[in-house]
C-alpha cells in the first residue's frame, strides 16, 4: 500500500474523506436538535423531518460503504432500471421537497433491463442523486434518464448546479472510481460518493462517467451491460 | 446588531438565523463567497459568521477580498465549520479579522451567539 499526494491509500478511501462525509451531517443534526428551544411547534416538526432526512442520507452512505467491501460477492439478478429509478425518485421525494428541489425520471417505453445486484445499483443511483441534490439549482429539476445503446443500459443523473472547473473535470474523469476527489465548486463533498459509485459500477461490469454542461451543471452517468434477452422477455 | 451569515448549507443557516433572530439581531444570508461580498456593502453587518468550505470562493479567498477593501477590513469574522479546526492556522487567520473559530460539531447555538457578541466588542 502506498500513499500518494491525493491522500489515497491503495484503492481504499482515506479515513479523512470518510470522517468528513460523516461529520458534516452529524454536526448538522446536532445543531438542528440543539436549537429546538428556539422553534415554534410547526418549526419543530420541520426540524425533526430535517434530522430524519439527514440521518437517512448518512445511513445510505454507511450502507454503501459496507457494501463496497463485499461488492464482488453480491448476487446478480435482472433489474428493470426504469422501475428502480422511479422507486428511488419516490423515496427521495420528501428530501427533495424539504430542499425545495424537484426530481424527474425519463424512461423509454420499452423496459431497460440489466443484470447486476439491485442493492449496488440502488446505491449508485442514490449516491449520484444525493450529489445532484447537494449542488443542484432549485429552479431546474434534477433529471434521471434511463436509456439504452447497442449493448449498454445507461442511467444519467443531471443537475444544473455550479459547473466544475475544466481541470477538475479532467482529474475527476481520470480518477472516477479510483480514489475520492474533492472539488472546489462542490466544497462539502470529498468525492467519496462518486468513488463508491465507480467501484460499484466496476463490480457490475459497468463504468461511471461524467459530462459537463456549458449552461451549468453536470451529468454523471453509469453504463451497465444491458440484458437484451431479458428485455425481450 | 446585524450579522451576515455566509453559509451554503441552507438547513444550517435556517437554524442559525432562527437563533440570532431570537436574540433580536438582524440577519442576512449569502450562499457563497461572491454573494457574501456583494451583500456586505449594502447590509453593513457588525460581524460575519463564515463557513470555511464554500462554493465559488473559499473562506481564505473571501478573507483576502475583505482585507483588500479598507472599509470592510475591520468587520469582525467568526468562522464556523465542520472542517477539522486543528487543520486551520488560527494565528494567521487572526490577521484577516477572524476573532474566533467554531467547530459545528462541538458548538451550541448559545456558543455562536457568545462568539458573535465577543467578536463585536
Amino acid at each position: 500500500m502506498t500513499q500518494d499526494n491525493g491522500g489515497e491509500i491503495g484503492q481504499l478511501p482515506t479515513l479523512v474523506a470518510l470522517s468528513h462525509e460523516l461529520k458534516a451531517p452529524l454536526a448538522l443534526m446536532r445543531q438542528i436538535a440543539l436549537a429546538s428551544e428556539y422553534y415554534t411547534e410547526a418549526e419543530r416538526e420541520t426540524a425533526f423531518e430535517r434530522i430524519r432526512l439527514t440521518a437517512e442520507r448518512s445511513l445510505r452512505l454507511t450502507e454503501a460503504l459496507t457494501r463496497s467491501y463485499r461488492a464482488d460477492e453480491l448476487e446478480s439478478e435482472p433489474v428493470n432500471l426504469g422501475r428502480l429509478c422511479d422507486e428511488i425518485a419516490e423515496e427521495l421525494a420528501p428530501l427533495c421537497r424539504e430542499l425545495g428541489q424537484d426530481i424527474t425520471v425519463k424512461t423509454p417505453r420499452q423496459s431497460v433491463l440489466s443484470v447486476g445486484n439491485r442493492d449496488l445499483m440502488s446505491s449508485v443511483i442514490f449516491g449520484l442523486c444525493d450529489n445532484a441534490l447537494n449542488y443542484g439549482n432549485a429552479e431546474k429539476p434534477i433529471e434521471i434518464t434511463v436509456n439504452r445503446s447497442a449493448d449498454n443500459a445507461k442511467i444519467s443523473i443531471t443537475d444544473h448546479g455550479p459547473s466544475l472547473l475544466k481541470s477538475e473535470v479532467r482529474k475527476l474523469r481520470s480518477k472516477l472510481g479510483k480514489s475520492p476527489q474533492p472539488m472546489t465548486k462542490r466544497p462539502n463533498s470529498s468525492g467519496l460518493g462518486l468513488y463508491i459509485a465507480g467501484q460499484f459500477a466496476g463490480a457490475m461490469g459497468g463504468e461511471l462517467g461524467m459530462t459537463k454542461h456549458r449552461a451549468g451543471g453536470q451529468t454523471f452517468y453509469i453504463n451497465l451491460p444491458q440484458s437484451l434477452q431479458m428485455s425481450l422477455v | 446588531m446585524k450579522i451576515l451569515l455566509i453559509e451554503d448549507d441552507q438547513w444550517f443557516s435556517d437554524t442559525v438565523v432562527k437563533v440570532l433572530t431570537k436574540e433580536g439581531w438582524k440577519t442576512a444570508v449569502a450562499a457563497d463567497g461572491a454573494e457574501g461580498i456583494d451583500m456586505i456593502d449594502d447590509f453593513e453587518p457588525n460581524a460575519v459568521l463564515l463557513d470555511v468550505m464554500l462554493p465559488s470562493s473559499s473562506a481564505p479567498t473571501l478573507l483576502n477580498e475583505l482585507q483588500s477593501h479598507t472599509d470592510l477590513a475591520d468587520v469582525p469574522i467568526v468562522l464556523c465549520t465542520s472542517v477539522n479546526t486543528e487543520d486551520l492556522d488560527i494565528e494567521s487567520l487572526r490577521h484577516y479579522g477572524v476573532r474566533q473559530v467554531l467547530d459545528k460539531a462541538q458548538t451550541s447555538p448559545q456558543d455562536i451567539v457568545k462568539a458573535l457578541k465577543y467578536a463585536v466588542q
